[in-house]
């Protein structure tokens, strides 16, 4: 495939909510298409009749009772406000502080 | 001190829980590996001091209480702070209890402390983390093995019985191997996950670092209780192996089939080579029959994973914002979508963020079928070669790495070649399977040794054969 430009590169760290420092973009761009270029080994395979392989505990329901895999729909303790907001790095009368995101006029 | 003899010396009453932990205690703050991330010191000696209360009137309620361990700091401690290895992480204290710390602390064992890993469990040194490099014990010129480097580390000088790592493309079976150490991958699902900081939610799983396989039977009896916390943790499957681990004898091995492959032997540097050779020598000269087989795909493992597991993590990671927990980067005042960005951005190490824009990348729109999803159809091709191979034979037989441990710096040059030393450990986790490390001889200072993979769901007839060849080669 195509060599990704560093343009691409940024995006999809954007997407990511990324930024590739300034000084860094060659090494990273550098890296992408490096690894691009190795795994386009897998076009080899003939994957035709191959159903995709997600999770191994798909592979092995028959260890998974029904019972196990649904959840009741029971009232389990949960943390207190205090607790969850213990490691905020910024909080407000129990609240998660952000900065703002509606500009005022 | 291993956890099979310091349980019988703990019974007998010839050593407390304080004296074990003391001794632990001063091993780790003597260390030159780095290890140790955060010491535990006044909990440990104030539960070992529980644990010689309780075991003084009723006796050792199992095998692992009063026996002194450490986690990888990927896993969530209640109130002890856990770090991932990340700056992102870096003051995080838990709420919560996490599975296996309260497992292990139910069973009565005493944490020593947090120990060290490659962030967010990735990297094969340990020396991709703020936390500083976890050298070798055998020589510090060298690494420790990664991810879970400081594990190894920990046990292997002293400061503690046995560790717990994680393990997601072979970082509890790598460092094991270069520490001289037993290490332990269990089946997918035998661990719950609850509270393992996730990293490749398909492949992740939980196991002990420890000197040999009794005591990593130890620690699976008490790590395998049903959770209905982690729903691809199977239920009913709660461990008993001691026992069988006790009777193990060195004629378990007669007729047993292992199969290797040569190819995989021969492409291994010639002080790793020869001592796989001689370990399968024991296999044979104890009775059991050695087949070559082939296993096609796996020269595909490398690129699948490293798709999948990107993939993976770029959704496990999305979690990092900067607003619930974790750093922030307050210089962006009145702009959230930078402070996301720049609190991901200076919280996240090199390594990670590569691998979340790569995932990011293999997941995007367009790319997703030539990505992703081929990527998940080879993982079924390994699959079936594991399969095929398992039709005839009981255990497979692999080198866990092509090298020794590297020299420390040695992988920062060629981040590509890095990830190719996890060829023949990734393939257990695409197929969710149980690997077994075992150290076997030495070349100079560095140890050498060799794993063993088994069946789904059974791990104690991996464990067994690990042990009965752990017998032969003391014989």
């Amino acid at each position: 495939m195509k060599e990704l430009s560093t343009d691409v590169v940024k995006h999809v760290a954007g997407l990511a909510r990324l930024e590739i420092p300034q000084g860094e973009e060659a090494t990273f761009v550098n890296h992408m298409n490096k690894v691009l270029s190795y795994v386009e080994l897998l076009s080899e395979v003939d994957t035709k009749d191959a159903e995709p392989f997600f999770s191994p505990a798909k592979e092995h329901l028959e260890y998974y009772t029904e019972e196990f895999a649904t959840h009741q729909d029971k009232v389990r303790p949960s943390l207190g406000a205090d607790e969850v907001l213990k490691n905020a790095p910024s909080k407000q009368q129990n609240q998660f502080a952000v900065e703002a995101v509606i500009e005022e006029n | 001190m291993n956890i099979y003899e310091s349980h019988n010396l703990l019974k007998s009453k010839k050593i407390s829980a304080t004296e074990l932990t003391k001794e632990a205690l001063t091993k780790a703050e003597t260390s030159k590996t780095n290890a140790i991330i955060t010491l535990t010191s006044d909990l440990a000696l104030r539960r070992a001091k529980e644990a010689d209360k309780e075991i003084s009137s009723k006796g050792p309620k199992g095998w692992l209480h009063g026996v002194p361990f450490t986690l990888k700091d990927l896993f969530i401690t209640k109130n002890i702070r856990t770090t991932a290895g990340s700056k992102i992480l870096f003051n995080y204290i838990p709420p919560y209890e996490g599975y296996v710390s309260r497992s292990l602390s139910d069973a009565g064992a005493i944490l020593i402390g947090k120990v060290s890993c490659d962030e967010f469990g990735m990297g094969s040194t340990n020396e991709n983390t703020p936390f500083g490099a976890v050298k070798n014990p055998h020589d510090v010129n060298h690494v420790a093995g990664g991810s879970s480097g400081g594990s190894a580390a920990s046990v292997a000088e002293g400061s503690s019985a046995f560790s717990m790592g994680t393990d997601t493309g072979g970082s509890i079976r790598l460092p094991a191997n270069f520490c001289g150490l037993v290490g332990f991958k269990p089946t997918y699902g035998r661990v719950s996950r609850y509270g393992q900081i996730a990293y490749g939610s398909s492949l992740d799983q939980a196991g002990p670092v420890a000197r040999n396989v009794l005591d990593v039977g130890c620690v699976m009896e008490a790590i395998t209780q049903k959770d209905p916390l982690d729903v691809t943790n199977v239920p009913n499957k709660t461990m008993k192996i001691v026992g069988a681990l006790e009777k193990a004898n060195v004629k378990d091995l007669k007729g047993k089939v292992i199969a290797y492959s040569r190819e995989f032997i021969e492409a291994c540097d010639n002080d790793v080579k020869s001592s796989l050779y001689d370990a399968l020598k024991v296999f044979e000269s104890s009775g059991a029959i050695l087949k070559e087989t082939s296993f096609p795909h796996f020269k595909y493992s490398v690129a699948a994973y490293y798709l999948i597991a990107t993939s993976e993590a770029s959704t496990n990671l999305a979690r990092y914002d900067g607003i619930h927990f974790g750093f922030r980067d307050k210089s962006m005042k009145g702009n959230l979508e930078q402070t996301y960005i720049r609190s991901r951005t200076e919280g996240f190490g090199e390594e990670v963020r590569k691998r979340i824009i790569l995932g990011t990348f293999s997941l995007s729109s367009g790319y997703q079928d030539q990505y992703f999803a081929k990527a998940c159809k080879v993982r079924r091709k390994i699959y079936q070669d594991f399969e095929n191979a398992f039709l005839e034979a009981d255990a497979i037989f692999s080198p866990v790495c092509a090298s020794l441990a590297f020299k420390q710096g040695e992988g920062k040059q060629d981040p590509l070649k890095m990830y190719m030393n996890d060829l023949y450990t990734i393939p257990v986790n695409l197929a969710g399977l149980p690997g077994l490390a075992l150290p076997f001889g030495k070349h100079g200072n560095l140890p050498t040794g060799f794993q063993l993979i088994g069946k789904s769901f059974q791990d104690e007839e991996l464990l067994k054969l690990g042990r009965a060849f752990e017998l032969a080669s003391k014989a």
